[in-house]
């Protein structure tokens, strides 16, 4: 079978058109047979028919969106948004919630696949953007978006009436918020794109490591500011001792995973689907059952098997492959969960965070692509795919929801809203810097698998002819 | 953490599967219809071991579904064709014929021992329930499994008239099982649902048109696949949902699809790769959800299996009527298609689905005993039939000795 797709007709995108709009009404009306609280024989059979329809509606508005070239990754988060609870109401919260155990698979693809990515080679060749960028992004992040969260306080409902050191403080926990970038957007992206170029390179190795930046900076700011929005709180360094705990016990368990993986890979080399599920919906829950970070974990992975074999391209499409369907769900689920009337309510102060940490990020690029002497398209470009936010932002939001009941739920709430504009408009912006610098299609289709084709038993006639 | 086991298991037999049931399996390893895993699965189950618990197994009964469906939908993408071949009609008819003999004398056997065996009908006492599971062990021990006669080809070389004609039977069975196990679902109202009949194939006939219109002629992998596991899981989830028979509604999706698709070749192609994915990992489910625990099922469960041999052997004379291929064979032939496999599993298991308690337990465990059962019947008739008819060769001394061993 080719992997090659072909332009569709008139008819084939009318066909998707009424097909979309047939299965939106059937499950509309579903939805209407089965009020929340069903039987658990409904729930169940329910909450199939939102999987299936989030591959099909994701599949078949991505399609149509190529029309207007927008990312397939735009699609699935639409399809999403409209067949949820706040749109069409076609899937209800309980499913919404229900689907919640395709994120843990499809974090873990994207975590092994950023890992795989990062090539030694190309990192070492791009070392002197990545220091800058990480440097004066997180910086300037850190400066300026927490300085616009104060001077926009007065429509931040949750810090009035807050001293204005405290106001500071919530400002500083919302910066870490800001830096925060989506490695699922990005690799949605470049699953779909499959871009190669100085700009792939630059984004997938500052988003993959931003993370662990991210981690080390939530902690320390964490342990900085709570005495002054905790009264009752003392200045502590333990958190330190257990976030290196953390970090180190997921790069050792990383990397004897990835030696694993890449000798699995080197003399099995079969079914390597099943192994991902697995990892996906096995390892990462007996890693989180540890404590350990298990995103980092499968990222020294993939970074492993990249660099210290010669599997690291079998794996990348064997994951590619996998993701092709996984995404869609992921990313449609992504969509139903956006709290949209929280969004349409909290919209002023969520658009003005949204662009200063846009304008914060292009500014950056400029700034750190002159200090490390960048080619001028990644000085214009370097921020589109910084832009996306995603799990990771909404992670750090509960978790300021949990160690600060007092306003951590409208903190949480404004970062939902802050966090859906990124994550619409995000995808949208990395797809038309690729458009832009060429770099889409350059790393060619994914090559057909040997392992996976032509696996079926013969049939008897075949095997008498 | 004993979800994590199950899912565990689930992906690792799902690999094994995929191993098995490729065509290095079929060469060198594993049972001719799989059985070994549904006894795996009693073993592990709450029933005996109890590794896995009932609670765990509740939980993954979507799992359960999506697996019953895609044997279905398997069953109606290949269903009346042997790889590129169609089958012919009139074998086809012999296929339904024999199937419908099959599970006519299972359903009157199992009924008259609850009717007339106390020991039999102490757990189902009301009419209702009675009829039910000899309906639903008809339904379950109608079809043969075509794993066993592709096994004998691949594995032991046959070839020749009656290899073919024993591999088109079994091709063309399985709507027996579908549309009788389809019929007493969706005419079930207990569940406070209207009667449906018919809605279940209508719904998975306009899918599976649907799925052949959005095909198209688009051949990218990726597309062809969002599209068959989306469109199949949908219709599942609608069929449980409306209390359809996930089996009809499957299996016409399955059929319909491959019928309408101008990709056929391809669309029968891709499901069959992940075959042995789904099919050992159902089998197993299956296994992990029998109980045996009670006399009564075990006095239907040993009259359903009598009954199918029974069965089996009446259904052979149509063959031996209609093929001179067959009449070669001789009185052989009478259990060559008693092994039974995922799709009387899959029959099983969804009777089980849909009547916890009492009434699925029986079926499920009547289609398990009739899958190991037919393990150790079937090829070995099937090896002496095909001998007899001069389509496979005789074994050496050493084999022969080997054979008598095992």
């Amino acid at each position: 079978m080719t992997g090659a797709a072909r332009a569709k007709g008139f008819r084939e995108r009318l066909a998707e058109l009424v097909a979309l709009v047939f299965l939106s009404v059937l499950m509309m009306a579903l939805s209407r047979l089965t009020p929340p609280g069903a039987q658990d024989w409904q729930r169940g059979g329910r909450d199939l028919a939102a999987v299936g329809f989030f591959l099909l509606a994701g599949t078949l508005l991505s399609s149509l969106l190529e029309l207007v070239r927008l990312p397939h990754l735009t699609g699935f988060l639409l399809a999403g948004m409209l067949a949820g609870p706040h749109v069409l109401a076609a899937v209800d919260h309980e499913t919404v919630s229900d689907l919640s155990i395709v994120n843990s698979l499809a974090l873990s693809l994207i975590a092994l696949a950023g890992g795989t990515e990062l090539r030694l080679a190309a990192l070492r060749r791009g070392i002197r953007s990545l220091a800058a960028a990480t440097l004066v992004q997180n910086g300037l992040a850190l400066l300026f978006v927490p300085l616009v969260f104060v001077l926009a306080r007065s429509l931040v409902p949750f810090t009035q009436g807050m001293e204005l050191p405290a106001v500071f403080a919530v400002a500083l926990l919302w910066g870490v918020v800001a830096i925060t970038r989506s490695p699922s957007a990005v690799m949605g992206i470049l699953s779909q794109s499959r871009p190669a170029g100085p700009l792939t390179e630059f984004t997938v190795g500052f988003v993959m490591t931003s993370d662990v930046v991210v981690v080390v900076l939530l902690a320390l700011l964490l342990t900085a500011v709570r005495p002054v929005l905790d009264p009752t709180a003392t200045f502590s360094l333990r958190a330190f001792g257990v976030l290196g705990h953390e970090l180190l016990g997921s790069v050792a368990i990383g990397t004897t995973l990835g030696l694993a993986l890449a000798a699995y890979l080197r003399f099995a080399g079969r079914q390597i689907l099943v192994v991902l599920l697995v990892i996906g919906l096995v390892l990462s829950d007996v890693i989180a059952y540890l404590h350990f970070e298990w995103l980092l974990t499968f990222l020294t992975a993939g970074f492993v098997v990249q660099n210290l074999s010669r599997e690291g391209d079998k794996l990348l499409h064997a994951i590619e492959r996998t993701g092709e369907v996984v995404y869609v769900i992921f990313f449609a689920t992504a969509g139903a969960h956006l709290d949209l009337p929280l969004v349409k309510r909290l919209w002023p102060v969520a658009v003005i965070l949204f662009a200063a940490r846009a304008a914060t990020a292009a500014a950056g690029a400029r700034l750190s692509g002159r200090m490390a002497g960048d080619p001028p398209l990644l000085r214009r470009w370097g921020f589109a795919g910084l832009v996306s936010q995603a799990g990771l932002a909404l992670g750090i939001a509960a978790k300021v929801a949990n160690d600060f009941p007092s306003f951590g739920a409208q903190f949480g709430a404004l970062a939902v809203a802050a966090v859906a504009l990124n994550e619409l408009v995000g995808p949208v912006l990395f797809k038309l810097s690729l458009d832009r610098t060429g770099e889409s299609g350059k790393a060619g289709e994914i090559p057909a698998d040997e392992e996976e084709g032509a696996e079926a038993a013969p049939a008897t006639g075949a095997v008498l002819r | 953490m004993s979800t994590l086991y199950l899912l565990f298991f689930l992906l690792l037999i799902a690999s094994l599967g995929s191993f098995l049931m490729g065509e290095r399996g079929v060469r060198g390893r594993g049972l001719p219809s799989g059985s070994e895993w549904v006894v795996l699965g009693f073993v592990l189950g709450p029933s005996l071991l109890g590794v896995l618990n009932s609670q765990d197994l509740e939980l993954f009964a979507p799992v359960s579904a999506v697996a019953v469906g895609w044997i279905a939908l398997l069953a109606g993408i290949s269903f009346g064709t042997d790889g590129a071949r169609r089958v012919p009609l009139p074998r086809m008819a012999l296929g339904l014929l024999s199937a419908l003999l099959c599970g006519a004398v299972v359903a009157l056997a199992v009924w008259a021992t609850l009717e007339h065996l106390p020991a039999a009908g102490a757990t189902l006492p009301g009419a209702r329930d009675r009829l039910l599971v000899a309906l639903g062990c008809g339904a379950a021990l109608a079809a043969s499994a075509q794993q066993a006669v592709r096994w004998a080809a691949v594995r032991l070389g046959a070839r020749g008239p009656l290899t073919v004609l024993l591999g088109d039977l079994a091709h063309s069975d399985e709507l027996v099982p579908i549309a009788a196990a389809g019929l007493v679902i969706a005419t079930d109202t207990s569940r406070g649902l209207p009667a449906m009949p018919g809605l279940g194939l209508l719904l998975g006939a306009g899918l599976g048109l649907l799925t052949a219109l959005l095909l198209g002629r688009e051949m990218r992998r990726s597309w062809m696949w969002a599209l068959l596991f989306g469109i199949s899981l949908l219709a599942a989830g609608v069929a449980v949902q409306l209390d359809l028979s996930l089996l009809a509604t499957l299996f016409a999706l399955g059929f319909f699809a491959a019928l309408a698709s101008p990709l056929r070749s391809e669309v029968r192609r891709i499901p069959a790769e992940v075959e042995g994915t789904i099919v050992l990992p159902a089998l197993f489910i299956a296994g992990t959800r029998v109980s045996l625990g009670e006399t009564a099922i075990l006095v239907v469960v040993a009259a359903a299996l009598a009954a199918r041999l029974l069965g089996k052997a009446l259904a052979s004379l149509v063959p031996l009527a209609a093929s001179p291929a067959a009449r070669r064979s001789g009185p052989a032939l009478a259990w060559a298609l008693d092994s039974a496999g995922p799709l009387n599993v899959a029959v099983g298991l969804a009777f089980q689905l849909r009547y916890p308690g009492p009434v699925g337990n029986t079926v499920l465990a009547a289609a398990a005993a009739a899958a190991v059962v037919g393990e150790f019947v079937g090829p070995v008739a099937l090896r002496r039939a095909l001998r007899r008819a001069g389509e496979l060769s005789e074994p050496a001394a050493s084999e022969r000795h080997a054979e008598v061993a095992s």
